[in-house]
C-alpha cells in the first residue's frame, strides 16, 4: 500500500530544514461591494521537499482560495491583500506576477477539481500536451507527442487517448490526463485541488494510489486540498486544518489521528461515520425497526431503458425488485451510473419505467410504464433531492413553499391554519425561529437550512415513504450528520419509512436497517446493514467497502 | 437583513439602478410620450399647402416633403402607428414563441421533435422574401403588418424560450412540485414561467426592435399602406419623390433618426437587464471600480497590499 | 472526417424538409389568401399577354385545372425543370432567367459584406472582451449598438446622399459603369469594385454591431471559464491563450448564429440593393412588387430561401469541422 511506503519514509524528509515553499502571513480577500472581505487570514505554512501535506476544511474555509492565490490563478473578485509566498528565494506574490510566470508548471503545477471544465473541449488531449511542452521546452511537435506518449503511459492510459477530445473520455481518464499534464515538466510541487471529488470512490482510490506511486518514482511534494478527511489521514505526512480562513491546526498525521490539538479537528473527527469496527455510540442513535412489520412498498421486476440518439438504448435498471417495510430505512447504495437514482425516480413516479409494477400497502397497483399517477400515491410517497438550493423555487418564500401542498391536499384550510401548520413543520425540522423563516426567500438561507425546508415541504403531505436522493452529499461534514439525525428522529416519531439513496456506505451503516447494493442497473447484494458492511459477499460490494474503508481514526 | 425582498422586486430595482437601462428607459419613454400626445401638438401631416421640398425653416422646423407636407408633423404622427404596431407585434411574437417553445420544452418527446423542426425551418428561412410574399397577397394595413411580423418573427423566441423551459423543467423544484401533486399546467405557469421573467422581458424588447426594423423595411418597399403616416411610409415617399436626388436630406433624416433612437433606447434597456441578471457582467464593473484596473480576466491574481 | 460527413448527412435531411416546406408554402400561399387578388391581376393582363403565358400564370396561382393535388404535382414537376413561369415585368423573359441574372450580384454584395462584417465584428468583440474595461470595451458596445439601430436601407440612403451625391466620391447606382463592357478586363473589375464599395460598406456598418456584441458576450463568458485559468496555470503564453483557448472557443456560438442571421442579412442586402439600384435579387424584388409581378415574386422567394438554406448547410458543416462535440 502506497500510504505505508509514504509513512515509512518519514524520517527521510523530516530532517530537511529548508522548506520548498514558505507561505508567510498570507491574506486573501474577496471584493464585496464597497469593502474587502478577508477569506484567508494570516496563514503561514511550510511545505517541505517530497512531503505530502494535506489541508482539510469545510467549503468556505478558504483552503482552495489559498492555493489558487499562491499560484496566482485566483480570478476576481479574489485579491491578494498581504503576506509572502517564498519559493527559491522569490516572492510569488509580487505586484506584476513575474516570479510565478517563470515558475508555472516548470516548478509548480496543479490538478484542478473538474477536469472536464479545465481541458479545452475543442483541442485533443495531445494538443494539450504539445501546447504545454512547447511553451516551456525546445521540443518539436513530433518530440512533444513522443514525450506525451510516455507521460500518459505513466498514468496507465493508452497512447490513443492523445487523439481523443476531452468529452470522449470518462471522468477518471480525464483526471489522469490532468495528472500526466501536471507531471509533464517534472515539477517540485504539485497542488491537488479537490481533484477526485467528482469521481466515484473506487476510481478515487486508484488515482491516489497511482499519484503516490509516481511520487516515489519521480520525487515531488504534494499539497492536497480536500474535505475528505479520512482520505488525507491515509495519504498525507502532515495535515493542516483550516476553518473560517485561519489555519487552526497543523500536525503530523499520527498526532492528527489521535485527535489533533484543536477543537475544530476534534469536531471534524467526531462526526465521521466508519464502515469498520464497532459503530460509534451516539453518532446517530436509532432504534432498529421490527423485521416483521407490514410491507409498505413492493416493487416488482422494474426495467428502464433510455433510448440513445445513436446506438442501442442504455439499460439503466434491470429487473429490480425491492420491498420496504413500515417504519424501515432502506439504503440503496451504488456509484453514479449504477441506476440507483433512476430506480428512486421511478418509485417517486417522476419517470416511467418500461416494465414492472409498484404496490403501496398492497394496493394502488400500478404498472411502472404508466404516465399517470394517482393523487393518493403522490401524497403518500414524497422525495427530497440532492441539491438543496435547486429544489426550492427562487421566486417564492418558504411560507409559500409550505402552503402549496397543504392547500392542494386539503391538509390545512384558511390562512391562519396554514400558518400554524407551516410553523409546526419548520419546528419539526429544527428550523428556528420558524415565524421569521416563513417570510424568507430560499437564497437567504444556508444549504443546510434549505435542505431542512425541503424536508418540511415533503412532510407537509404526511407521507408514508420518504425517498431521499443523496440528501447530504452537497452539505459539509458536520451538517450532514445533523440532518440525518433529524430525519431519523422524524421517522421514529411518525413511523414513516425512508428510502435512502446514497453512495456513502459509511453513512448508510449508521442510518439504515437494510442495504441494497446496485451495480450497472442490477441489485448485486441485499441484506441487513451490519451483515453487508461487515461480511460482504459480492466482489463489487467488497471493492466499494475497501474504497470506503479508512484507517482507524480515534478521537478519544 | 432588512426584511425579505422578492426576486421580482430586486430585478426591477436593479434595472432602475442600472445606468444603461435607465438611459434606455428614458429614451424609449420620450418617444412613447411623443406618440401618445405629440399628434395633438403638431399640424396636419397630410395637408399639402407648403412649398414642396423646402429646407428646414422657422415655419417648418424640419422642412417639407416632395408633396409639400410638414416633415415634423409627419414624423410625430408617424411615431404613433409605427410604435403601436411594433409593440403589438413584439407582444405577439413573444406570446407565440412562448406558447410554441413552452409546449415543446415542457412536454418534450415527439411534440418537441415536431415543433422543433417547424421552428428551425422558420428560423433559417430569410424573413424579408417571406414577408414580401405574405404582404403582397394580403390587403395592406396595420393588422396585416402585425400578422406578417408575428408569422415571420416568432421562431427565434420559440427557440430561446424552449431551451429555458427545458432546463427549468428538469430543475429539482419543478420535480418537487410534480411529486407534490401539482397538475401540469399549474407547474408550467406557477413554477416555470415566474422564473423566466427577465428572459421574457428581454425577448419582448428584442422582438419589438425586430418589429420596428422589419415593419419599416416592408413599408419602405411599398408593402405598407402608402396612404397612412408611419416612419416607414415617410421613407417610402422620400425615395419615391426622388428626394435623395434633389439633395433634400431633411425628408429622410428625421424618420431614420427616430427609428434609430427608439431602437437604441430599447437596446440599452436590454443591455441593462442583461447586466442586472448576469451576475458576472454586473460584478466585473464593481471590481474594476474598486481595484482601478480592468478585472474581467487577468493573467495573474491582483495584489493590493493592506499590510 | 467521417464524423463530419455523418453529421452533414443528418443535417441534409433537415434542410431537405425545410426546402420542401418552403416550396409547399410557395404553392399554397396564393391559394389560401383571402379575397381574389389574382383574378384582378388576370384582368389587368388580359390582352397584354399571350394566352399561353396567361394560362401558365393561372396554373401558378391556383386557377388551373384539376384537383389541388394534381396541381401540386404539376407544380413540383415544373419546378424541377426550372420552370417558374414568365415574368410580367420583364415579359416575355422566363422568371428563371431573370432570377439567374440577379443572383451573381446579390451573392457578390451580400457575400462580401457578410464575411467582412463577421470577421471584423468578431475580432473587435474579441479584443473588447480581452481588454475588458479598456477603451474599446467601454465605448464600442454602445456606439456600435447606436449604428446598428439604423435600418440598413437608411444607412445606404445617407451614405449615397453624402458620398455619392454630395461628394461624388463613388458612383450613385448600378453594379458597373455604363461605359464598360462586362468581361475579364481590368477596367470592368475596377468599375465593379468602385460600385460595390459603398453598398457593401453601409451593410458592414449596419451589421457590425450584432457580430461584435455577440462575440464580446460569448468571449466574456469563455474567459471566465476554468479552461482559461488552467491554460494560464500551465504557463501558456497570453497570445496563445487568446487565440487557441479563448477566440477559438468563443467563435463557435457566433458561427451558429451566423447561420441563423444569414436570412436577416440577406434581407438587409436586398434593401440596400434597392437604394443603389444594384441589379441583384433585391432590385428585382422591388420591381416585382411595383409591377405586381407575382410569378417573379414567388420565384424570388424560392430562390432566396433555397440559397440561404444552402449557406446554412455550409455553416453547419463548418461548425462540425471546428467543434468535435457536434459530430
Amino acid at each position: 500500500m502506497a500510504s505505508q511506503q509514504g509513512t515509512a519514509q518519514k524520517p527521510w524528509w523530516s530532517d530537511m530544514t529548508d522548506p520548498l515553499l514558505r507561505i508567510e502571513n498570507m491574506d486573501v480577500s474577496y471584493i464585496d461591494g464597497d469593502s474587502f472581505r478577508r477569506v484567508v487570514k494570516g496563514v503561514s505554512l511550510d511545505i517541505r521537499r517530497n512531503e505530502v501535506l494535506g489541508i482539510v476544511g469545510q467549503s468556505g474555509s478558504g483552503k482552495s482560495t489559498l492555493i489558487k492565490a499562491v499560484l496566482r490563478i485566483l480570478p476576481p473578485p479574489g485579491v491578494i491583500t498581504g503576506g509572502r509566498a517564498l519559493y527559491k528565494g522569490m516572492d510569488l506574490l509580487d505586484e506584476k506576477g513575474l516570479a510565478i510566470q517563470k515558475l508555472r508548471w516548470v516548478d509548480l503545477s496543479i490538478v484542478m477539481q473538474s477536469a472536464l471544465n479545465a481541458l479545452n473541449p475543442l483541442l485533443t488531449i495531445g494538443d494539450h500536451f504539445v501546447d504545454t511542452l512547447q511553451q516551456h521546452t525546445p521540443l518539436s511537435h513530433r518530440e512533444s507527442i513522443e514525450a506525451a506518449k510516455e507521460l500518459v503511459a505513466q498514468v496507465r492510459l493508452p497512447e490513443r487517448v492523445l487523439e481523443s477530445h476531452p468529452h470522449m473520455l470518462s471522468g477518471g481518464m480525464r483526471q489522469r490526463v490532468c495528472i500526466a499534464l501536471a507531471l509533464a515538466l517534472k515539477p517540485d510541487l504539485v497542488f491537488l485541488d479537490e481533484c477526485t471529488t467528482a469521481l466515484d470512490v473506487i476510481v478515487e482510490r486508484e488515482i491516489f494510489d497511482e499519484m503516490l506511486a509516481l511520487r516515489e518514482q519521480l520525487g515531488f511534494a504534494i499539497l492536497a486540498i480536500t474535505h475528505d478527511l479520512p482520505l488525507l489521514a491515509e495519504i498525507a505526512d502532515r495535515v493542516a486544518i483550516m476553518a473560517d480562513g485561519e489555519l487552526v491546526d497543523l500536525a503530523s498525521v499520527d498526532e492528527f489521528r489521535r485527535g489533533g490539538s484543536h477543537p475544530e479537528s476534534q469536531r471534524l473527527l467526531a462526526e465521521l461515520p466508519n464502515v469498520h469496527g464497532p459503530t460509534r455510540e451516539g453518532l446517530l442513535p436509532r432504534k432498529p425497526t421490527a423485521p416483521d412489520a407490514e410491507v409498505l412498498l413492493d416493487v416488482r421486476g422494474l426495467h428502464k431503458k433510455f433510448p440513445q440518439p445513436s446506438g442501442p438504448p442504455v439499460h439503466a435498471v434491470k429487473n429490480v425488485s425491492l420491498q420496504i417495510r413500515k417504519g424501515e430505512t432502506l439504503a440503496l447504495i451504488g456509484e453514479s451510473g449504477s441506476g440507483k437514482s433512476t430506480t428512486s425516480r421511478i418509485i417517486a413516479r417522476l419517470l416511467t419505467g418500461n416494465e414492472g409494477e409498484i404496490l403501496l400497502s398492497g394496493e394502488h397497483l400500478q404498472k411502472a410504464q404508466h404516465r399517470r399517477c394517482p393523487k393518493g400515491y403522490r401524497r403518500r410517497v414524497q422525495m427530497v433531492f440532492q441539491d438543496p438550493f435547486a429544489s426550492l423555487n427562487p421566486v417564492y418564500t418558504i411560507g409559500e413553499h409550505l402552503a402549496r401542498p397543504l392547500k392542494r391536499h386539503g391538509i390545512a384550510k384558511g390562512g391562519e391554519q396554514i400558518r400554524e401548520k407551516s410553523i409546526e413543520l419548520l419546528e419539526q425540522v429544527e428550523l428556528h425561529p420558524a415565524e421569521e423563516i416563513l417570510g424568507r426567500f430560499p437564497h437567504e438561507l444556508s444549504g443546510g437550512q434549505q435542505q431542512r425546508v425541503s424536508i418540511a415541504r415533503s412532510l407537509a403531505m404526511t407521507p408514508d415513504l420518504l425517498i431521499t436522493d443523496e440528501p447530504t452529499s452537497m452539505l459539509d461534514l458536520p451538517i450532514r450528520m445533523g440532518l440525518l439525525r433529524t430525519l431519523n428522529r422524524i421517522r421514529e416519531e411518525r413511523g414513516m419509512s425512508i428510502l435512502f439513496v446514497s453512495h456513502d456506505l459509511a453513512a448508510a451503516r449508521y442510518f439504515s436497517d437494510r442495504v441494497l447494493v446496485m451495480q450497472d442497473g442490477e441489485i448485486v447484494e441485499a441484506g441487513p446493514t451490519e451483515a453487508v458492511t461487515q461480511s460482504p459477499k459480492h466482489p463489487y460490494t467488497k471493492r466499494l467497502l475497501l474504497a470506503a474503508s479508512r484507517p482507524k481514526l480515534d478521537p478519544q | 437583513m432588512a426584511g425579505s425582498r422578492s426576486p421580482l422586486r430586486r430585478l426591477l430595482q436593479g434595472i432602475w439602478q442600472n445606468k444603461k437601462a435607465r438611459a434606455g428607459a428614458i429614451l424609449v419613454g420620450f418617444f412613447a410620450l411623443v406618440a401618445l400626445v405629440g399628434p395633438w401638438l403638431v399640424g396636419d401631416p397630410q395637408s399639402f399647402d407648403a412649398l414642396p421640398l423646402s429646407p428646414p425653416s422657422a415655419d417648418y422646423w424640419m422642412g417639407t416633403t416632395g408633396q409639400g407636407q410638414d416633415v415634423l408633423a409627419q414624423t410625430v404622427h408617424g411615431s404613433r402607428q409605427t410604435l403601436l404596431v411594433a409593440v403589438i407585434a413584439g407582444l405577439g411574437v413573444v406570446l407565440l414563441g412562448a406558447l410554441i417553445g413552452g409546449i415543446a420544452g415542457f412536454f418534450g418527446g415527439w411534440i418537441d421533435d415536431v415543433l422543433g423542426v417547424i421552428t428551425n425551418i422558420f428560423l433559417v428561412m430569410p424573413g424579408l422574401p417571406l414577408m414580401v410574399i405574405l404582404a403582397a397577397w394580403l390587403p395592406p394595413g396595420p393588422s396585416t403588418m402585425v400578422g406578417v411580423l408575428v408569422a415571420t418573427g416568432w421562431a427565434w423566441n420559440a427557440r430561446v424560450l424552449r431551451s429555458k423551459v427545458l432546463s427549468l423543467r428538469k430543475a429539482d423544484f419543478v420535480q418537487a412540485a410534480v411529486i407534490g401533486g401539482e397538475p401540469a399546467l399549474s407547474v408550467l405557469f406557477r413554477e416555470i414561467l415566474p422564473n423566466m421573467l427577465s428572459l421574457l422581458m428581454t425577448s419582448f424588447i428584442g422582438a419589438t426592435i425586430y418589429a420596428i426594423g422589419a415593419q419599416v423595411g416592408l413599408e419602405f418597399i411599398g408593402l405598407g399602406d402608402p396612404s397612412s403616416v408611419t416612419w416607414g411610409t415617410n421613407l417610402y415617399w422620400a425615395r419615391n419623390d426622388s428626394a435623395l436626388l434633389m439633395g433634400a436630406w431633411w425628408t429622410f433624416v428625421p424618420a431614420g433618426l427616430a427609428i434609430a433612437l427608439v431602437g437604441f433606447g430599447l437596446t440599452l434597456l436590454n443591455f441593462g437587464i442583461d447586466e442586472v441578471t448576469n451576475p458576472r457582467l454586473r460584478s466585473e464593473r464593481e471590481w474594476q471600480q474598486k481595484l482601478g484596473v480592468p478585472a474581467g480576466h487577468r493573467p495573474e491574481t491582483v495584489v493590493v497590499r493592506h499590510d | 472526417m467521417i464524423g463530419v460527413l455523418r453529421y452533414a448527412f443528418r443535417r441534409l435531411g433537415f434542410y431537405a424538409i425545410a426546402a420542401w416546406g418552403a416550396i409547399t408554402l410557395n404553392f399554397f400561399l396564393p391559394r389560401m389568401m383571402p379575397g381574389d387578388p389574382a383574378s384582378t391581376l388576370f384582368g389587368r393582363f388580359e390582352g397584354r399577354m399571350e394566352p399561353e403565358a396567361l394560362e401558365r400564370l393561372q396554373d401558378l396561382l391556383g386557377y388551373g385545372d384539376g384537383s389541388i393535388f394534381t396541381q401540386y404535382v404539376v407544380y413540383l414537376k415544373s419546378l424541377f425543370q426550372g420552370e417558374l413561369g414568365t415574368s410580367i415585368a420583364y415579359f416575355p423573359e422566363p422568371v428563371f432567367n431573370v432570377i439567374r441574372s440577379g443572383m451573381a450580384w446579390t451573392l457578390l454584395l451580400a457575400g462580401t459584406a457578410v464575411v467582412i462584417a463577421f470577421l471584423l465584428g468578431s475580432l473587435l468583440g474579441a479584443l473588447a472582451a480581452w481588454n475588458r474595461g479598456g477603451k474599446l470595451d467601454n465605448w464600442a458596445p454602445a456606439s456600435f449598438a447606436l449604428l446598428g439601430a439604423f435600418p440598413y436601407f437608411w444607412m445606404a440612403m445617407l451614405a449615397s446622399y453624402v458620398f455619392a451625391f454630395q461628394l461624388e466620391w463613388f458612383p450613385i447606382r448600378h453594379a458597373y459603369g455604363a461605359n464598360v463592357e462586362p468581361g475579364w478586363t481590368w477596367s470592368f473589375f475596377e468599375s465593379v469594385i468602385t460600385h460595390l464599395f459603398l453598398p457593401a460598406l453601409t451593410m458592414v456598418i449596419a451589421s457590425l454591431a450584432g457580430w461584435m456584441l455577440m462575440m464580446r458576450s460569448t468571449m466574456i463568458q469563455v474567459l471566465g471559464e476554468k479552461s482559461i485559468r488552467y491554460a494560464r496555470a500551465r504557463g501558456i503564453s497570453e497570445r496563445r491563450v487568446f487565440l487557441q483557448y479563448a477566440v477559438r472557443n468563443a467563435i463557435l456560438p457566433s458561427l451558429t448564429s451566423f447561420g441563423m442571421a444569414l436570412g436577416f442579412v440577406v434581407s438587409g442586402a436586398l434593401l440596400t440593393e434597392i437604394i443603389f439600384s444594384y441589379p441583384g435579387e433585391g432590385y428585382l424584388l422591388i420591381q416585382a412588387v411595383q409591377t405586381q409581378d407575382y410569378p417573379l415574386l414567388q420565384g424570388l422567394f424560392l430562390a432566396i430561401t433555397l440559397s440561404v438554406l444552402a449557406a446554412n448547410f455550409f455553416v453547419d458543416i463548418l461548425t462540425a469541422v471546428f467543434d468535435p462535440r457536434t459530430r
